[in-house]
């Protein structure tokens, strides 16, 4: 019997684990937000009137320079009308005018209008579907359309900056704390199914070791996940938990996986149990996929990133975004491996202990 | 003394008090935390973009993590007893 200390535990990933998980951290919070539009008041305009519109924003300096703001609204076919009058309430807040045309473009009776505020200091900040915008009936239209401004000479920040979204706003950061948790979940859980299949074709108890350990971390990883999401439930729906697909699917697939551990628990002999669990791990995870990826998909759901999409493209996760997520991923799942690689040591010191063979 | 003893005796100041100042302190940050969220100031979390919100979910994964390292320290330390009573047979 080889020695305990024979056993190679390398350690340089560890450390690569512990720095790309402090870059994600120092990154995913320091770099800004680019500048956005939070709401706006009125939501409903009717055609021939002339609003003002009450409107907040988010990482924005609308006190310098004030006179250099410029504001349009804008419909889905491109046509746009610029702001009448513009006044500044505060860094983060204007008072814009409209002068809403007599007629709408186009044959829907109500459109909605994307509100595009440029400022040079600020950037450039936009809220997709701002204001709806009603025909009144009782007004006689005029043929020559009146939406002819054009939006140009706008202020890109070209720095590096994660984008704004109107729900999410500093929230988007959960991306490489929240999210970036369930794809190294799903990481360290494909690795364990990897070591129960090595295990079905040659039964070495210590393949069944390895596969559990890492099993019993992307469990603790998904309760991570499960206990993350609830809190931004709770700040962004108002509820810790809903019945959205997505989440209920999630806690399914969950419950399979807290199965394993029961299970294991409950069988004495070693070899039993691991060829037992081997296989019980395939197919929790064969259960898993359609869980997590298919069944969400086919149902709308409140979570971001769902209702038809998947959250890895547009404007969800951009290219500033990816620099961070992806590392988190990785940073991630070298810490769950490290955790398992403890996890597994003590199963195997375990295992020599209960069967004498440590002298 | 068996050199496990030993170690367990120098390293001992973790033990139980470390426990307790962490559950001590994890009652703490939540309960600030959610002071915040029911204080008559709805717009506490959108006044700040929700960043709180980030702060917690970190605060999460962290406890998350030191918690299963507190199970595998109880796993080792059930370990070091094992060998400490078969040594003393």
């Amino acid at each position: 019997m080889a020695k305990l200390t024979d056993m190679n535990y390398s350690n340089w990933w560890k450390y690569l684990g512990i720095a790309i998980t402090v870059y994600v951290i120092i990154a995913g919070f320091l770099v800004p937000l680019n500048p956005g539009v939070v709401n706006v008041e009125p939501g409903r305009v009717s055609t021939g009137e002339e609003v003002v519109l009450k409107v907040n924003t988010y990482n924005t300096s609308y006190d310098v320079s004030p006179e250099l703001i410029r504001a349009w609204l804008k419909l889905g076919d491109g046509s746009a009308i610029q702001a009448s009058g513009i006044e500044t309430t505060g860094p983060r807040s204007l008072d814009i005018a409209f002068d809403i045309p007599s007629q709408l473009p186009g044959t829907s009776a109500i459109q909605d209008a994307v509100l595009v505020i440029d400022h040079p200091g600020s950037g450039l900040a936009l809220l997709p579907s701002a204001v709806f915008i009603k025909r009144d009936t009782s007004i006689s239209t005029t043929t020559a359309s009146e939406w002819t401004a054009s939006i140009q000479d706008l202020h890109l920040h070209t720095g590096f900056r994660f984008p704004f979204r109107n729900i999410l706003q500093e929230t988007i950061r959960n991306t490489y704390f929240h999210v970036a948790i369930w794809f190294a979940m799903f990481i360290l859980l494909i690795t364990s199914v990897v070591y129960s299949v090595k295990y079905l074709r040659r039964p070495e108890l210590d393949h069944d070791f390895i596969a559990s350990s890492l099993v019993q971390v992307g469990i603790l990883f998904g309760l991570i996940g499960i206990a993350t999401g609830s809190l931004w439930a709770k700040s962004t729906w108002g509820t810790y938990w809903t019945n959205d697909t997505k989440l209920n699917m999630t806690a399914v697939s969950l419950l399979i996986y807290m199965a394993y551990l029961v299970l294991r628990q409950s069988i004495e002999n070693e070899e039993q149990r691991a060829r037992v669990s081997a296989i019980y791990n395939i197919f929790a995870f064969a259960a898993m996929i359609p869980l997590l990826f298919v069944v969400p998909r086919l149902n709308d759901s409140l979570h971001p990133g769902n209702g038809g999409n998947p959250a890895l493209g547009g404007e969800d996760l951009d290219n500033t975004m990816r620099m961070v997520f992806y590392p988190a991923i990785i940073g991630y799942t070298l810490i769950g491996l490290w955790i398992s690689e403890l996890n597994l040591r003590i199963k195997r010191l375990q295992f020599r202990l209960d069967n004498r063979q440590y002298q | 003394m068996t050199p496990i003893q030993k170690y367990k005796n120098k390293f001992n100041f973790v033990g139980v008090m470390g426990q307790r100042l962490c559950l001590i302190l994890s009652a703490f940050l939540f309960s600030v935390g959610s002071l915040h969220a029911h204080s008559s100031d709805v717009d506490f979390f959108r006044a700040t973009g929700k960043i709180y919100v980030v702060v917690g979910v970190v605060l999460i994964v962290f406890l998350g993590m030191v918690f299963f390292l507190f199970h595998l320290q109880k796993k080792l330390t059930n370990l070091e007893k094992q060998i400490d009573h078969e040594r003393s047979e």
